[in-house]
């Protein structure tokens, strides 16, 4: 077996995780001593308790292990271990590194800017709108965008990649093979082929709660800056953004307005010195590169639809608010949204409640 | 010696000739009732007794069979109480058996001789009318709803002797009607609770307009307090009155259930049934050994309103998803088929999430797996029924504080008597009435949007991804949204507010 299978055997090892592995390697130097060591010498470790070592003792069987590695072949997904080449750089750099990873697709770029857009579950259309459009501009500049595959901003940031031709990496807090909450299937297929989806747990295993933390450190560990959208004063977002913080990652933040309890979290990291964004260009000027500028077409519309359009924001408004706003009857206003929708400068956000479309 | 009495029995909501035999014979004394009976009809026997002896007459210790024929069916009710009383002392020779033949009876006995009301009068009433009957004596309670009939007799009866007496023709009955009510012949409207009570909610009231029209299945959405429930209660006040046809099938229904009450104010009302949502299947469709109506046939030729419609139970909500295509329901039992008529506007009414506020992030406090969760209470084929779906919004509370009145009742409604004059005219050769009624090459026919009409409906499609049965239902409401308007063409401003009614879907939700 070579190395690589030893390593895909600790990661394997159910119960083992990071800590563990860190402390067998205190007293073995390489994965294949500790499959092929005695038991005396498990013996002799004092800070491992015996279930984990019945674990390890239990799962040394060279038939499943190699049987369990082809399982991954078939299905096309990878594992690759810190020590072999490929493997990204900027998670070598993280105390608490995963000792391999499994990944579908590709792993970003070691040379590529990366940059994590990330939020909340729970986010207004304000957040998935600009989530979707950071993504998509910085895609279309070559960043790889990086985030959770969760629902919410995270989503909104790998439809936005692919919209903008770019690739992007989802890091999943479950099994690589699968698709948490299941809704996202479309996009975790179609990233296979533009990006990756990236784990450190195999095949099968639960999206359970303590794991989402855990990836949160390999989505910042990722990427060179990490951009949060909108997150709650206590959203798990922020708990990404301090991780990279103390990774040294910089901290972009998009303002909300004050008393939004959607954006607290992004606020109070722009009053703690996170940078604070309105447009992707200013995240890459960071980076020493310009945005390319994409030629906006210009918008012509009659002069109903530039009242009807002039009254819309990014909050979802429902077609008796426009009506009322603009002082038009709600059979006039009908036709005009329609219209604007069909000429893609207005969306639904819910069914007949209306946001503008960047 | 033997004697006949003719009376009936509700089958469903159909009356059926059941036949009342006694026969007083000598012999040991005996006194024995048989014919398939359910128990509240062998309990008539005691009543029977005390109720003859409590009006003065003396039953002889000798042997006494009756006979309830045709014997294989199943007899339920106590309306054969008065039947055998008055079977009985024609055997014992009080009435003469000769003037029975003219009569239908029915009615419950109290132990004091006095005639109680049954349920069902009117069904029987009509088949008395069709076996070529003259008169019926029913309980005096129940002439009302007997009369509606017309073509025969009714003759209502307060207590045993005044039965008798008047089969006897010693005596006046003390009420005796014999022509139907008079039932408007033009279409008139009920003027109940107005809508221009409701300030602002100018989508809602126009959807209603939509539905009330072209009798359009309709689903409100909105958070609590938005006035759902209010607009919804209005809707029977732009609601034509029942033509005399319908008032009968309604009339007959309520009766079968003993709700004929609840129905009648000086005419048949347009039933609006808005059942709490711990509503059982059975309950919603139609149950029992004999099925009796449930609720959606009580509501034929009227208002359903489900009120909180992810509260109820699903199991209930899809037993609609056949009588709403159908227009009436098949129980089946053992014993035979029940077909109940349920030709009725289904109108629902449910809040978007469980706290009600979505897609108001400010205040909804749901989850998004709690917002997924909530609507697939309700299946997909079920929403598709439904061909109009309207928000409803928190009322603006500038219009509010105004009282700045919106559309009233009778503006809507000359609209929708427009509307309704242009459906009968163009389908006086269909066997349809209403624009929802349309299907298949029949929708190609009469919904033809002019050329910008259908560019808009064909451009909306493809971009805004909406099914084929959606766009369908498009074309059906933007029919009626031209019939509202007088408009023979349908015309791009029609096709674009059909869609912003469109049927719902689980993309609602899909952006979460």
């Amino acid at each position: 077996m070579s190395m690589e299978l030893y390593w895909f055997w600790l990661c394997m090892v159910p119960g083992i995780g990071i800590k563990t592995i860190d402390k067998l390697m205190r007293y073995f130097n390489t994965p294949r001593d500790v499959f092929d060591a005695d038991r005396q010498q498990f013996e002799r470790i004092q800070d491992i308790d015996n279930a984990k070592k019945l674990a390890i003792l239990n799962s040394r069987d060279r038939y499943i292990v190699e049987r369990d590695y082809h399982k991954l072949a078939e299905r096309n997904i990878h594992f690759i271990s810190y020590e072999t080449s490929g493997f990204p750089r900027k998670l070598t750099h993280l105390p608490d590194m995963p000792k391999g990873i499994f990944y579908q697709g590709k792993l970003p770029k070691d040379d590529q800017l990366s940059i994590a857009i990330i939020g909340a579950r729970n986010c207004t259309s304000y957040g998935r709108e600009l989530a979707g459009d950071f993504a998509k501009q910085l895609a279309a500049n070559d960043i790889q965008v990086i985030s959770g595959l969760a629902r919410g901003i995270d989503i909104s940031a790998h439809r936005g990649a692919l919209l903008g031709g770019g690739d992007t990496f989802g890091v999943l807090g479950c099994g690589v093979n699968v698709c948490y909450p299941r809704e996202h299937i479309e996009v975790f297929e179609s990233m296979k082929s533009a990006g990756g989806i990236i784990s450190e747990y195999g095949m099968g295993v639960s999206p359970d709660a303590w794991r989402f933390p855990m990836r949160n450190r390999i989505i910042s560990g990722l990427s060179d800056g990490i951009f949060i959208v909108e997150a709650g004063a206590r959203s798990g977002a922020l708990i990404t953004a301090y991780m990279g913080l103390e990774q040294g990652k910089d901290i972009f933040a998009l303002p909300g307005r004050a008393m939004d309890a959607s954006s607290e979290g992004c606020n109070d990291l722009i009053k703690a010195g996170a940078k604070m964004v309105t447009e992707p260009g200013e995240i890459l000027e960071e980076y020493h590169t310009k945005i390319k500028k994409n030629k906006k077409s210009k918008i012509r519309l009659d002069k109903f639809e530039k009242l009807v359009y002039s009254s819309l924001c990014l909050i979802p408004k429902n077609i008796d608010e426009v009506a009322d706003d603009v002082k038009l009857d709600i059979s006039q206003i009908i036709p005009v949204l329609l219209s604007l929708e069909l000429k893609g400068y207005v969306k639904q956000a819910a069914r007949n409640h209306y946001i503008i479309n960047i | 010696m033997y004697s006949k009495v003719t009376s009936g029995a509700v089958y469903g909501i159909e009356g059926r000739i059941i036949h009342v035999e006694a026969d007083i014979s000598d012999g040991f004394p005996a006194y024995s009732l048989v014919g398939y009976l359910a128990s509240e009809v062998k309990e008539a026997k005691e009543r029977v007794t005390t109720s003859i002896r409590n009006s003065g007459f003396k039953i002889p210790s000798k042997r006494i069979i009756i006979n309830l024929s045709p014997a294989d069916l199943r007899k339920q009710g106590t309306l054969f109480d008065l039947p055998i009383a008055i079977a009985i002392l024609s055997s014992l020779g009080f009435i003469s058996s000769r003037n029975l033949q003219n009569y239908m009876i029915a009615g419950e006995l109290g132990l004091n001789g006095e005639v109680a009301p049954v349920n069902g009068i009117l069904p029987i009433i009509n088949m008395a009318v069709k076996h070529g009957f003259r008169a019926c004596i029913v309980p005096s309670d129940n002439v009302r709803e007997g009369m509606l009939t017309g073509g025969v007799k009714v003759i209502g009866v307060k207590n045993l002797t005044e039965a008798i007496e008047y089969i006897n023709g010693k005596r006046k009955p003390s009420i005796q009607l014999g022509c139907p009510i008079l039932l408007p012949r033009h279409r008139s409207y009920d003027v109940g609770e107005d809508f221009e009570e409701i300030y602002g909610q100018e989508l809602l009231k126009r959807s209603i307009e939509i539905a009330v029209a072209g009798r359009h299945h309709m689903l409100i959405i909105g958070p609590p307090g938005a006035g759902k429930t209010m607009a919804v209660k209005r809707m029977p006040s732009v609601m034509p009155v029942l033509t005399p046809e319908e008032a009968l099938e309604v009339a007959s229904i309520y009766s079968v259930n003993g709700k004929f009450d609840e129905i009648w104010e000086g005419k048949i009302k347009r039933p609006y049934r808005q059942p709490h949502h711990s509503l059982t299947d059975k309950a919603m469709v139609g149950g029992g050994t004999i099925p009796k109506p449930g609720e959606i046939t009580l509501s034929h030729n009227g208002l359903l309103f489900l009120d909180e419609l992810g509260e109820f139970k699903s199991k209930a909500l899809e037993t609609l998803r056949q009588p709403l295509e159908d227009k009436k329901v098949m129980i089946s039992r053992a014993h035979g088929d029940y077909v109940f008529p349920a030709d009725f506007l289904l109108v629902a009414a449910m809040n978007p999430c469980k706290c009600g506020h979505y897609p108001n992030k400010a205040k909804c406090t749901c989850s998004p797996g709690q917002i997924r969760r909530y609507l697939s209470n309700i299946s997909q084929p079920l929403l598709d029924r439904f061909d109009l779906c309207t928000e409803a919004l928190k009322p603006d509370s500038k219009k509010f504080v105004s009282r700045e009145k919106g559309r009233s009742s009778s503006s809507m409604r000359s609209h929708i008597e427009e509307a309704l004059r242009r459906q009968e005219f163009r389908y006086k050769h269909e066997d349809i009435h209403f624009n929802s009624q349309l299907t298949g090459k029949d929708i190609e026919a009469y919904c033809k949007p002019d050329d910008s009409a259908l560019q808009l409906l064909n451009e909306a499609f493809e971009k805004m991804n909406f099914s084929a049965r959606a766009y369908y239902k498009i074309l059906k409401v933007a029919r009626t949204i031209a019939d509202l308007e007088a408009s023979d063409a349908i015309i791009a401003a029609h096709i674009s507010e059909a869609i912003c009614y469109r049927v719902l879907d689980h993309k609602y939700w899909e952006d979460i």
